[in-house]
C-alpha cells in the first residue's frame, strides 16, 4: 500500500516543483496570450560564420586583387555540409534500401554498409511477412448478411398496436436484391405455425432431402 | 470404387463489419476538461493540447510548456424501446482517459516566428456500455435469418450442418431449424421450430455488454508566424480495443409443451483489436486581433484488425428433440480468427473563435466564444482483406467490394456542430458548451444523433491549472437483434444518457 502511494506522490512533487517558474508571477493562459521567453534571436549570418570568415571577407572587400585568391577551406570542407562531394562515403542509397525493399545499395569498396544484413533481399525484414497471414482467407464467403442491409422494410409493433401505429409503419417491400426463395408469402398465407423458406423449383441440386451428412462432416444428434 | 470425402470449409465471419463502421467514426471525441466544457469547439481557438485532435495548428499559440493529465469517469444510463412492449433500464460505469501529455512551446528560431511540439495520448471513444431490451413479437423470429441464409446460399443439409459454425449450423444442430423434403425425400428448403406469426407470439430478450475504447498516441507540430498565421500537423497512432458479449433469447411465453419449442439462447463473444495510423493538418488565421478562423483536415485512419469470434446456441424443442447445445468451437473447420484492414472516413473541420481581450494580464482577460462545423464522410469507410505480400483471394476481394457498396448505401456523410464559450475572472473561469452530431444512417427511419451539453469550472494560478467539467450526452440510436432479407425487419430504439465527470490537472514548466 505504501509503495502504491510513493509513485503518485513522487509525480505530484515533481510536477509541482516543475511549475515553480510561475509561482511568483501570473500563470499564463495560452488561449488568450502566450508570453514568449526573453530570448535574443541570434542573427543567422553571425551564428553560422566564424570570426575568421569575417576577416577573410573584410580583407577581400578591402583589397580584392591581393586577397581574392584566398580560399576559405573551412567553408568548403565544413563537415556539416557536403557540397556534392563525389567521394563522400555517405552518398549511397542506404537509407532507401533498408526496410523498403527497393533501391539498390550503392556498391563501393568503401561503403561500410554493403554487408549490412538489413539491406539485402534475403534479410529477415523481407521474409517475416511471408508468415504473417494464417491460411484463413480461402473460405467461401456468403453475401447473405450483406444483402439484409438493403432491406428497408420495418415492422416494429405487434398486431394490436400495428393498426393504431399505421403511420409509423414503413414500406414492407424488398428492393434491389434477388431472392432465391419466393415461398414466404405463400407460407404466411397458410396457417403454418412456424416460418419456413423453400428453394425455387430446380434451384437446389444437392442434398438428399434428409439429415444425412456427407463424409467428413458433423452429424446431428 | 471411389470414396468421395466431402471437405467442408466454414464461412468466414464478417457479419459485424457493417455495424462496426460507426464505432470508429461516429462518436464525440474526448479531450481535456476545458475543451469538453466548451463542447469540444476548439478548432480555431487553440492554446489547448486537445488541438492536436481537432486542429493541430492551435498548438502554435503555445510559447510556454505544460504537462496535462485528464482522468474521467463515465456513467451510462440506457433506456430502450422494443416493439412497444417493454422498456428496460441498464447502467454501466467506466473510466476514460482524456487528453494527457505535454506541450513544448516557444521555440523561437527567427523573429516573430515560433514553433510548438506536443506528445499526448487520448481516449477518443469509450465502448463501455450495456444495453438490454426485450418484448413480445408476433411477426418474426431470429431463426428466420438462418432459414434465409441457407436458402440464399442453396445449402445442402451437409453444408447447413457444417459451413455456418457461428450461426445457421448452430441452429441446425440444435434443431432450432430443420430441413424440409418433398414426398420423394428431396430437400425442398428449411423450416423454423419457433411458433411465431398467425396468432403466435414469442418473447425476445437481447443483452449486450461492450468494453474497450479507441485511443490515439499523437505527435504534433505547429508553427506561428507573427501571431497571424498558424500551421500544424499531427501524426497519430490509432489503437482500438473492443469486446462485445451478446446473449439473445427467444422463449415460448405459453405453457404449451406440445408445440415443439421451449426456448433458444444464442451467445456470441466478439473481440476486436486494431492498430493503425492517421494524420491531421490544419491552419488558423487571425485576420484581426480577437478573431480566429480555422480549417482542418483529418485523413482517414488505416487500421489493421484481428477479429476473434466464438458463438454458441442452446435450444429446447421439447418433445421434438429435447434440449441440444452446439458451440462454434465444436466445428473443426470454424475460422474463429480473421484479419482485415479498415480505412475510416475523412473529416473536415471549419472553425471560428472570438477572444475578448487577448492580453498578457490575466485579470484583463474576459473570455471567448468558439464554434466548429465538422463534416464526416461515414459512407467512405472501406474494408480490405489483409494480403500480406500476396495478391489475396479474389473471392474475399469480391466480398469486400460488395461490403463497401453496402456501406456506401447504408451510411451517409453527416455534419457535426460544436459551440462553447468561457467567461473569465482570473484566476477562475466558467464555461458552457454543447455539440450536435448528426445521424450517419442514410435511412431516415433509423433515428440517430448525439447531443452533448457541458459545463465546467477552471482555476489557474501558482504555475498550475485545474479544470473540472461535467458533460451530459444524449445518444439516440437503433439496434437490430437480427436482420432479415425477405421480410420486414424489427429494431429497438436506444436512448443512452452518458454523464462524464472529467478533471484536468496541468502544470506549467
Amino acid at each position: 500500500m505504501k509503495k502504491n502511494l510513493v509513485y503518485p506522490l513522487f509525480l505530484v512533487v515533481l510536477l509541482v516543483s516543475c511549475s515553480t517558474a510561475y509561482k511568483t508571477s501570473q500563470t499564463p493562459d495560452d488561449v488568450y496570450y502566450s508570453p514568449a521567453k526573453k530570448v535574443i534571436v541570434a542573427d543567422h549570418y553571425e551564428s553560422t560564420t566564424s570570426s575568421s570568415d569575417d576577416d577573410y571577407l573584410r580583407m577581400k572587400v578591402k583589397d580584392h586583387d591581393r586577397w581574392g585568391s584566398l580560399d576559405d577551406y573551412s567553408y568548403w570542407y565544413d563537415s556539416r555540409y557536403y557540397h556534392n562531394n563525389y567521394y563522400t562515403p555517405y552518398t549511397s542509397s542506404f537509407s532507401v534500401s533498408v526496410g523498403m525493399g527497393w533501391g539498390y545499395p550503392y556498391y563501393s569498396a568503401y561503403n561500410p554498409y554493403w554487408y549490412n544484413p538489413w539491406a539485402s533481399w534475403y534479410s529477415p525484414c523481407y521474409t517475416v511477412v511471408y508468415y504473417k497471414n494464417p491460411a484463413t482467407y480461402y473460405k467461401p464467403v456468403s453475401k447473405y448478411t450483406l444483402s439484409t442491409y438493403s432491406n428497408r422494410g420495418y415492422n416494429n409493433y405487434n398486431m394490436p398496436l400495428q393498426n393504431s401505429k399505421q403511420s409509423r409503419m414503413y414500406n414492407n417491400s424488398n428492393t434491389n436484391y434477388s431472392r432465391t426463395n419466393d415461398s414466404y408469402n405463400q407460407t404466411q398465407r397458410t396457417n403454418s405455425a412456424t416460418p419456413s423458406r423453400s428453394f425455387n423449383s430446380g434451384s437446389m441440386s444437392s442434398g438428399g432431402g434428409s439429415r444425412v451428412s456427407g463424409g467428413g462432416s458433423r452429424v446431428r444428434p | 470404387m471411389f470414396l468421395t470425402i466431402a471437405i467442408f470449409t466454414a464461412e468466414q465471419v464478417f457479419s459485424q463489419i457493417v455495424d462496426d463502421v460507426v464505432k470508429n467514426a461516429w462518436f464525440i471525441p474526448g479531450g481535456t476538461a476545458r475543451s469538453m466544457s466548451i463542447g469540444g469547439a476548439i478548432g480555431a481557438l487553440g492554446g489547448d493540447i486537445t488541438s492536436t485532435y481537432v486542429n493541430p495548428a492551435g498548438l502554435g499559440f503555445y510559447k510556454t510548456r505544460e504537462i496535462v493529465l485528464s482522468p474521467s469517469l463515465i456513467l451510462n444510463n440506457n433506456k430502450s424501446g422494443y416493439r412497444g412492449t417493454a422498456t428496460d433500464n441498464t447502467k454501466k460505469t467506466g473510466f476514460q482517459l482524456g487528453t494527457t501529455g505535454a506541450v513544448f512551446g516557444g521555440k523561437i528560431d527567427r523573429a516573430n516566428h515560433s514553433t510548438a511540439f506536443s506528445v499526448s495520448v487520448n481516449q477518443l471513444a469509450s465502448y463501455n456500455n450495456k444495453i438490454s431490451y426485450s418484448g413480445s413479437n408476433d411477426y418474426s423470429s431470429y431463426s428466420e435469418q438462418y432459414l434465409e441464409q441457407l436458402v440464399y446460399d442453396n445449402a445442402s443439409v451437409d453444408q447447413a450442418a457444417n459451413n455456418y459454425p457461428f450461426g445457421a449450423s448452430l441452429a441446425y444442430f440444435t434443431y432450432l431449424i430443420d430441413s424440409t423434403a418433398d414426398p420423394f425425400g428431396n430437400l425442398t428448403g428449411y423450416r423454423s421450430l419457433v411458433p411465431v406469426g398467425n396468432g403466435n407470439t414469442i418473447h425476445q430478450q437481447y443483452d449486450e455488454i461492450t468494453g474497450g475504447g479507441l485511443y490515439e498516441v499523437s505527435f504534433a507540430f505547429a508553427s506561428n508566424s507573427n501571431d497571424k498565421l498558424f500551421l500544424g500537423g499531427s501524426i497519430n497512432i490509432t489503437l482500438s480495443f473492443y469486446t462485445q458479449d451478446i446473449t439473445y433469447t427467444e422463449t415460448d411465453p405459453g405453457s404449451d409443451v406440445s408445440n415443439n419449442f421451449g426456448y433458444s439462447t444464442f451467445t456470441q463473444n466478439h473481440k476486436l483489436n486494431g492498430a493503425g495510423f492517421n494524420g491531421r493538418f490544419g491552419i488558423i488565421y487571425r485576420p484581426e486581433q480577437s478573431l480566429r478562423l480555422g480549417l482542418a483536415f483529418h485523413t482517414p485512419s488505416y487500421i489493421s484488425y484481428t477479429d476473434k469470434l466464438s458463438a454458441g446456441m442452446t435450444t429446447n424443442t421439447e418433445d421434438y428433440k429435447g434440449i441440444n447445445t452446439a458451440k462454434s468451437s465444436d466445428f473443426s473447420n470454424a475460422v474463429s480468427e480473421t484479419q482485415y484492414n479498415e480505412i475510416t472516413p475523412y473529416k473536415v473541420v471549419a472553425s471560428a473563435a472570438f477572444v475578448f481581450n487577448e492580453v498578457e494580464n490575466l485579470k484583463l482577460q474576459k473570455g471567448f466564444i468558439s464554434a466548429d462545423i465538422e463534416y464526416v464522410n461515414h459512407r467512405g469507410s472501406r474494408f480490405l482483406q489483409q494480403t500480406g505480400d500476396g495478391e489475396g483471394d479474389p473471392t474475399v476481394d469480391d466480398y469486400y467490394e460488395s461490403l463497401n457498396d453496402i456501406i456506401k448505401s447504408y451510411y451517409k456523410g453527416a455534419f457535426d456542430f460544436r459551440l462553447g464559450g468561457e467567461v473569465k475572472f482570473a484566476p477562475f473561469a466558467v464555461r458552457l458548451g454543447g455539440a450536435y452530431y448528426g445521424s450517419p444512417y442514410d435511412d431516415k427511419a433509423l433515428k440517430a444523433n448525439r447531443i452533448l451539453i457541458a459545463g465546467g469550472l477552471g482555476y489557474r494560478n501558482y504555475g498550475m491549472f485545474i479544470d473540472l467539467t461535467v458533460t451530459q450526452t444524449f445518444n439516440k440510436d437503433v439496434s437490430f437483434p437480427y436482420r432479415l432479407l425477405d421480410k420486414a425487419n424489427t429494431f429497438a430504439t436506444l436512448n443512452n444518457k452518458q454523464m462524464n465527470v472529467m478533471l484536468t490537472v496541468g502544470f506549467k514548466f
